[in-house]
């Protein structure tokens, strides 16, 4: 009886969802003067997703997921992101009870067929987790879509590995809400897709709230990755730090914007934002976009973004040590992200991430 | 760190415009009907009996408008109602006067009073002033003239340099569809200065243009067009000031500066236009070969202000510097900032943008560099400040980077912060009064770019600032 009902519950959000797609925009794709990052014969018709059971098997739909399909979700939503609620296939439903000291999650996606996948997490108060979410395998199409509450005193790790086939279009949208003296830090890793769309929004929305942000992405060929991370201020002694670091090889393209926005109440809050770009190939573009928004003047803000090559001079070093060119510039680039990989606390992941990305640098 | 206090009488100052505000009641020759119309374009286009290619111009730009939208993104332009606004008005002067004695007495005691008659006889090489759609005065060193560099208002240089015009005005540098506003300034400029500069000569000392808005509900459209052929050097330096009236007014100016192999040119703008002034204003370089273009922009009037200068680093090896100071008070939307396309290898440019904004103001740095593809070895720095002074003030940064060369650089920063009560206290505890610790303390975060100015404009603008700083304390 339960199963029913909450079965009604997911499928007046899928109905609902598939109404409002029809009055829904496209996104345009298109961003300042130039700058086009778009998934390649993309037309939403032509796919195909297979309905099957929608819970996941370790985790029953229940009453927990109502809070999860509300309208307060719906920032900004265009065409793709009520496809993604209207066509939804799997579920996770993840509650981390009251006083948890250390919880640790892993989800593991290694799929063929094409995936929109849900992640609903529920931090109870003063709860402690680490969440692992590592994607690979070759949908034509992949959609992920996590959405978070953490109550009161929360500390939320997720460490986030983005490996897909070379042909995956794949949209990632992530939104949270945090609460007083909570705590999120978002790791992600992207390596994979031909299209990468993710835009992470974070409402700091109680006070002593905070998110820490930290993007590694490698492209190559004719991968395209359009990434975003927004923390939105609402209370005071908020804290933000948004950061995405990577490189381009080949004739990839990389646009990555991040916005902070302060609003009225947010006095005494911080505000960070750095996007790095290193540019290896001749063909490769990357695009910057740090913006600022801010209606309290009690805050420290600032941001940074570079994009350039690698130092001319390391390289003369190392080959003066022996390396030839192309090694030279591997192990440099290797070196740059490193000291961010670092801060991945699992040895054996770490060094695994470490791996690939020295496999795509060759 | 609580400090009550001084924070609530910094809230409490408001601009001392007694000398920009005042206007002289209304004497013109001819004011075209309010509105827009292709009449009224081809009165203008009559009056100054201008060749048919400058009336097709005019049409295009009044076709182009027509097309054009409306830009759909910054500060709201609703209400800015082009109906309203009397498109050409002729002051009843004589035009282009040699001397400050043929300007009429009410037109000269404005400049007067606004300093620039004094400036031209202690610091100026040449000096030109607009009043409305009119230049009323022009005037250059004899020194200078004999050097081959001509100095004229925009309109008169069509009379007589026909080619020189038609080759830049409106060609490859800013073209009458860029955008609305450019289109809407092609249809209806009039007056503004035109310099050429010729090859090899290196002008030392600055030449100034000064226009002031004076009817109600008008629109002023010069036309800014600087020539500077090979290896020459000019300053250039403009002030812009209105009275201030209940009705909306607009400025929509274009400046055009072509700056051929080798040559630089610095151009400085202080524009002060009334808080009912809307400053659409379009500012471009073209840059050649080792050529130079150094912007220094203050935006301290209007109520809206959208103005991005750019720069296009055509050749190799060409370089752009932005300096720029917005300030917002109340009832103020400065969106400003600067753009730079690097085309040419070894390209190079630097924007320093810093802005205040207080008493509900809102100052938002909007800026684009963009690495072509070919433009190897470019690099461009850009850097970003904000003090914000009230809590109901806001600051907006948005800058975008768009790279398609991998031999080139681009770094940016930004910061913002308010006037910290610390530094405040700290220089409080040295002896100095609230007043001066203050005033110290915005004097050095201008300091960039007031250093880069002449010393006259310097001091104007300290000034400026310090009269905000004393209205604080009341």
């Amino acid at each position: 009886m339960t199963n029913r009902i909450n079965n009604m519950i997911l499928d007046n959000f899928k109905k609902k969802s598939m109404e409002r797609i029809k009055n829904s925009k496209m996104p345009e794709f298109k961003y300042g003067l130039n700058i086009l990052i778009r998934p390649e014969d993309f037309e939403l018709d032509k796919i195909k997703i297979k309905q099957g059971n929608n819970s996941d098997k370790k985790n029953k739909i229940n009453e927990e997921i109502k809070p999860f399909l509300t309208d307060e979700w719906d920032l900004d939503n265009n065409k793709v992101n009520y496809f993604n609620q209207a066509n939804l296939n799997k579920i996770t439903f993840i509650e981390i009870p009251k006083n948890t000291a250390q919880k640790e999650i892993y989800i593991d996606i290694n799929t063929k067929d094409n995936i929109i996948h849900y992640i609903f997490i529920k931090a109870k108060e003063n709860s402690n987790a680490k969440i692992t979410i590592n994607k690979s395998g070759n949908p034509f199409y992949a959609s992920e879509n996590i959405r978070i509450i953490a109550e009161k005193d929360v500390n939320l790790s997720i460490l986030n590995i983005e490996n897909f086939g070379v042909k995956t279009t794949n949209f990632e949208k992530r939104i949270s809400f945090i609460g007083e003296n909570s705590k999120i830090d978002w790791f992600d890793i992207s390596i994979g897709s031909l299209y990468h769309r993710a835009e992470t929004t974070s409402i700091l929305k109680e006070r002593n709230s905070e998110v820490q942000h930290t993007v590694i992405y490698l492209s190559k060929k004719e991968q395209k990755k359009d990434l975003f991370s927004s923390a939105i201020h609402i209370s005071k002694e908020t804290k933000s730090n948004l950061k995405a670091k990577g490189a381009l090889k080949d004739y990839s393209k990389v646009l990555s914007r991040s916005i902070i926005k302060i609003e009225e109440g947010a006095s005494d809050s911080d505000g960070y934002e750095k996007q790095d770009a290193l540019i290896l190939s001749e063909n490769a573009e990357a695009d910057a976009m740090p913006q600022l928004e801010i209606k309290n003047p009690n805050v420290k803000c600032s941001h940074g973004s570079t994009i350039g090559q690698i130092d001319k001079e390391k390289i003369f070093y190392l080959m003066s040590r022996g390396l030839d060119i192309e090694k030279a510039k591997k192990k440099i680039v290797e070196g740059y992200f490193n000291n961010t990989l670092e801060q991945i606390e699992n040895v054996k992941i770490r060094e695994k991430i470490k791996k690939i990305i020295g496999k795509k640098l060759k | 760190m609580e400090t009550p206090n001084v924070l609530e009488n910094i809230e409490n100052f408001e601009i001392n415009r007694e000398n920009y505000d005042s206007y002289n009641p209304e004497d013109l020759k001819l004011k075209t009907k309010p509105g827009i119309s292709l009449d009224v374009v081809k009165q203008i286009s009559k009056d100054k009996e201008e060749p048919d290619w400058m009336l097709q111009k005019r049409i295009d730009g009044f076709n182009a408008f027509m097309e054009l939208k409306m830009p759909q993104w910054g500060p709201s332009l609703k209400d800015l109602d082009l109906s309203k606004i009397h498109f050409y008005m002729k002051p009843n002067a004589k035009k282009n006067s040699k001397t400050w004695d043929e300007v009429p007495i009410d037109i000269k005691n404005t400049f007067e009073k606004l300093g620039i008659p004094e400036a031209e006889r202690n610091a100026l090489a040449g000096v030109g002033a607009q009043y409305d759609s009119e230049v009323v005065y022009h005037s250059l060193k004899k020194e200078i003239e004999d050097q081959g560099v001509i100095f004229l208002d925009c309109d008169e240089a069509l009379k007589k340099y026909p080619e020189l015009v038609k080759k830049y005005f409106m060609t490859t540098c800013i073209t009458p569809r860029l955008h609305a506003f450019s289109a809407l300034h092609a249809a209806f400029w009039s007056g503004g200065t035109f310099i050429y500069v010729p090859k090899g000569v290196k002008v030392k000392i600055p030449l100034q243009a000064y226009f002031r808005m004076n009817a109600k509900k008008g629109g002023q459209f010069e036309h800014t067009l600087i020539i500077a052929d090979e290896d020459s050097e000019i300053h250039y330096i403009e002030g812009c000031s209105a009275p201030q009236y209940n009705e909306n007014s607009l400025h929509a100016g274009c400046v055009e500066i072509h700056i051929l192999k080798g040559a630089r040119v610095r151009y400085s703008s202080i524009e002060n236009w009334s808080k009912n002034t809307y400053n659409l204003n379009t500012k471009r370089a073209n840059v050649q070969e080792n050529g130079i273009i150094e912007w220094i922009n203050g935006n301290l009037g209007s109520g809206i202000t959208m103005l991005y200068p750019t720069s296009i680093l055509i050749g190799e090896n060409a370089r752009s510097d932005f300096i720029g100071i917005a300030f917002a008070g109340k009832d103020q939307n400065q969106d400003t900032g600067s753009k730079v396309i690097h085309i040419g290898k070894n390209t190079k440019s630097t924007i320093e943008s810093k802005s205040i904004s207080k008493a509900g103001g809102i100052t938002t740095y909007r800026g684009l560099v963009s690495i072509k593809k070919g433009a190897k070895n470019s690099t461009s720095n850009i850097n970003c400040d904000t003090l914000m002074i009230n809590n109901d003030s806001i600051s907006n940064t948005y800058p975008y980077m768009d790279v398609k060369e991998n031999t080139s650089e681009v770094a940016h920063e930004a910061t913002v912060g308010k006037i910290n009560g610390e530094q405040i206290f700290y220089l409080m505890s040295r002896g100095l009064d609230e007043k001066k610790a203050t005033n110290m303390i915005v004097s050095g975060f201008i300091e960039p770019i007031v250093k880069e100015l002449p010393l006259e404009y310097a001091v104007e603008l300290n000034r400026l600032i310090e009269l905000e700083m004393e209205g604080s304390l009341g």
